[in-house]
């Protein structure tokens, strides 16, 4: 340090300027001085790179404003691609789309209209069909029922009809009650013959 | 449980069977193909939880499942088929909202005078657009509707009927326009896209699906016919029942359908450097940027 | 960008040749040497005058703009210059740089709510760039706030780094004692 400074005072000024103690490479010192550094190294040959350097130093780059564009060729490919529709003919699909919609929606709005005009009878038909139904079942219900009832009312506690043992206690009640029929034949027999026997 | 007891063959064929036709679309990227970062080495990428920490630390909440990589979750449990079905195909637009407007007017970040795009609102640097996950720019929003006093000339990718009415009973104009990827790369940070050297590009009509809302004079559409939104504009003023301003307020030229930047045509180039604008002189490229072509389906 | 490669790796796919029996591995640098070669016919450019100002205003702003005069305050967005009356105080509230007031909302993770399983948060107002008797300016704030809200606020001084943190109370109450006291 102490050598470099004695050897700075000791030359002349001209020197002086000429030394640079900032350690930057010459490509920042340019950057720095606000210069357009030489191209050097690969990347910067790539076509990317070169639009940057354009975009950054302008004409001073070297880089023409041609290269900034895309080639004939590459716009051909695009074209052959055929990526994007012309904006007239995504206009027409749209409309006719949207036609084709509109149709869709006025069918089924029509549709809903002719059916509404149907709906009285159609639900007229329908209450009475429920009815019937309901008067059906009632019949068959109302036995059950009362045969369910009667079971449960004989044996004094509650049974689902759906269990095994309902079927037994069944069986048993009815054997139950040919008894009682055949007893109270038997009664009467006896008491005709009581009749007979006292006459 | 159908699905476990059919082979492995069949449901590949099935697979097939209902898969689209392969159409020029499909040679698009795949979902994560590009990605802006490094990739961090694998073993380190574990989203904040690894395995070790879940067997020795603390459970995670009730209802957490750990992922088992050949069954996620999405298919042990296929429940709303289409739920998020088009999270990667829809667009985004950020808020921007008329009170928010009105602040950057009142400090003086926006010249009302002159017409506001999406090149404008984003040189003040207080929003961020990212056109790599389907940001398409900026929604209009009503907050601040009451009282939004600058006649302007903005233009906006999507806003609702009270924006809409809020600016021109202002005596303001308001068109919604489209930008497809590569335009609004350009329109969110011109200086970028000018020292890059690239070409400014020609502003790309939506897509069938989206042309609808741009051709609607009641969205203020830039495709719709401008005696359509001449009678909107009345229409709605009409049944919003407000006065609009007697004469023009806002006479400036509005873009061409295809131009990304006022007063600069497509497919030139613009030197920073040398303050100079070039352009195509031939045939063939002279036809290329000024082809109105409308976007790609997917993008 | 997108559309830039896949033309470049469509023309790969479109020059393999067809017609030719010979297989693309038998000599593969032929096939490489083949795809440098393309013609390229660049485009013709000239240069047209053109309106600076129009570019110009496409640059981000990097500078914080001052504000326009305004005729009357608040102007239409609620936005009001420091006024004189803000000097009287025994304490001083700094704008932002962008003219703005030092207002931050925060959020801060509270206790497990044993209920839901999940996290209760606590909304904050931090005042920032509070200079003098910071706690004159507290003790005002809380006057205020509590009289327009009708149930007691939390604060929290730290005058070392002239911030008070508020909780309970809104931006907007906040805000207007700002504007009230002329900062």
């Amino acid at each position: 340090m102490w050598r470099g400074l004695i050897r700075r005072l000791s030359t002349n000024s001209e020197q002086i300027a000429k030394v640079d103690v900032s350690y930057l490479r010459p490509r920042h010192r340019i950057l720095a001085a606000g210069g357009v550094p030489p191209v050097e190294f690969d990347y910067e040959r790539e076509r990317a790179a070169r639009r940057e350097r354009f975009g950054k130093f302008g004409l001073a780059s070297g880089v023409s404003v041609e290269e900034l564009y895309p080639t004939v060729e590459e716009i051909e490919e695009e074209y052959a691609i055929g990526l994007f529709k012309e904006l007239n003919e995504v206009k027409q699909e749209y409309l006719e789309l949207k036609k084709k919609q509109d149709e869709a929606h006025k069918n089924r709005l029509a549709e809903l209209e002719k059916n509404l005009k149907k709906y009285p009878a159609a639900l007229e038909k329908y209450e009475a069909s429920l009815v019937k139904q309901e008067k059906l079942k009632d019949e068959k219900e109302i036995a059950l029922e009362k045969r369910i009832r009667e079971i449960q009312e004989y044996f004094g506690y509650w049974m689902d009809p759906k269990d095994p043992r309902f079927e037994v206690m069944l069986e048993q009640k009815e054997a139950e009650e040919k008894k009682a029929v055949k007893l109270a034949k038997r009664e009467e027999v006896q008491k005709k013959r009581y009749a007979e026997v006292v006459q | 449980m159908s699905q476990a007891l059919r082979s492995a063959k069949e449901r590949a064929l099935q697979i097939v069977e209902q898969a689209s036709k392969i159409r020029i679309q499909d040679a698009r990227d795949n979902l994560g193909a590009r990605t802006s970062g490094r990739q961090v080495r694998k073993a380190n990428n574990q989203m904040g939880h690894t395995q070790g920490a879940l067997e020795r630390a603390a459970k995670p909440p009730l209802g957490w499942i750990w992922g088992d990589f050949f069954r996620p979750w999405q298919r042990m449990f296929p429940g709303e088929k289409h739920f998020n079905a088009d999270i990667n195909v829809r667009r985004e637009y950020i808020p921007l909202s008329l009170i928010e407007l009105t602040r950057l007017i009142d400090l003086g970040w926006i010249d009302p005078s002159k017409p506001i795009d999406i090149s404008t609102l984003c040189r003040t640097q207080k929003f961020q657009i990212n056109p790599n996950i389907r940001q398409y720019g900026f929604d209009l929003t009503e907050e601040g509707a009451d009282s939004f006093p600058y006649a302007i000339d903005i233009e906006v990718q999507y806003a609702t009927q009270s924006a809409i009415a809020a600016v021109e009973k202002a005596g303001g104009r308001i068109r919604t326009s489209y930008y497809d990827v590569n335009a609004l790369e350009a329109a969110i940070d011109p200086k970028k896209w000018f020292e890059k050297g690239n070409v400014v590009p020609q502003r790309k009509a939506p897509p069938k699906t989206l042309i609808g809302y741009y051709m609607d004079a009641k969205n203020r559409g830039y495709l719709a016919d401008e005696s359509d939104i001449e009678n909107n504009r009345i229409n709605l003023a009409n049944i919003r029942g407000y006065k609009l301003p007697d004469h023009e307020m806002v006479t400036e030229p509005l873009k061409t359908v295809d131009q990304v930047f006022h007063g600069i045509p497509a497919g030139s180039v613009i030197s920073l450097a040398d303050k100079k604008l070039y352009s195509p002189t031939n045939e063939i490229h002279r036809e290329y940027y000024s082809k109105q072509v409308a976007d790609k389906q997917y993008s | 960008m997108f559309s830039r490669r896949l033309i470049i790796r469509a023309a790969q796919f479109s020059t393999s040749q067809s017609k030719k029996t010979e297989k693309l591995w038998e000599n593969p640098w032929k096939h490489a040497l083949h795809q440098q070669e393309q013609p390229r016919t660049s485009a013709k450019v000239l240069e047209v005058p053109i309106d600076w100002s129009y570019v110009e205003r496409l640059m981000p702003i990097e500078i914080i703009p001052d504000v326009p005069k305004h005729e009357t305050y608040p102007t239409p967005s609620g936005w009001t210059p420091p006024t004189e009356a803000a000097k009287t105080h025994s304490y001083y509230v700094r704008r932002r740089r962008d003219h703005m007031l030092p207002l931050y909302l925060e959020r801060k993770r509270d206790l497990l709510n044993e209920k839901t399983l999940d996290f209760d948060y606590v909304e904050l107002v931090v005042l920032r760039n509070v200079d003098g008797n910071i706690f004159d300016c507290e003790n005002e704030l809380r006057q205020f706030v509590e009289a327009q809200l009708d149930h007691p606020i939390a604060t929290h001084v730290d005058e070392l780094k002239g911030r008070i943190k508020i909780k309970g109370a809104p931006r907007k109450i906040i805000e207007q004692f700002l504007y009230s006291k002329g900062f």
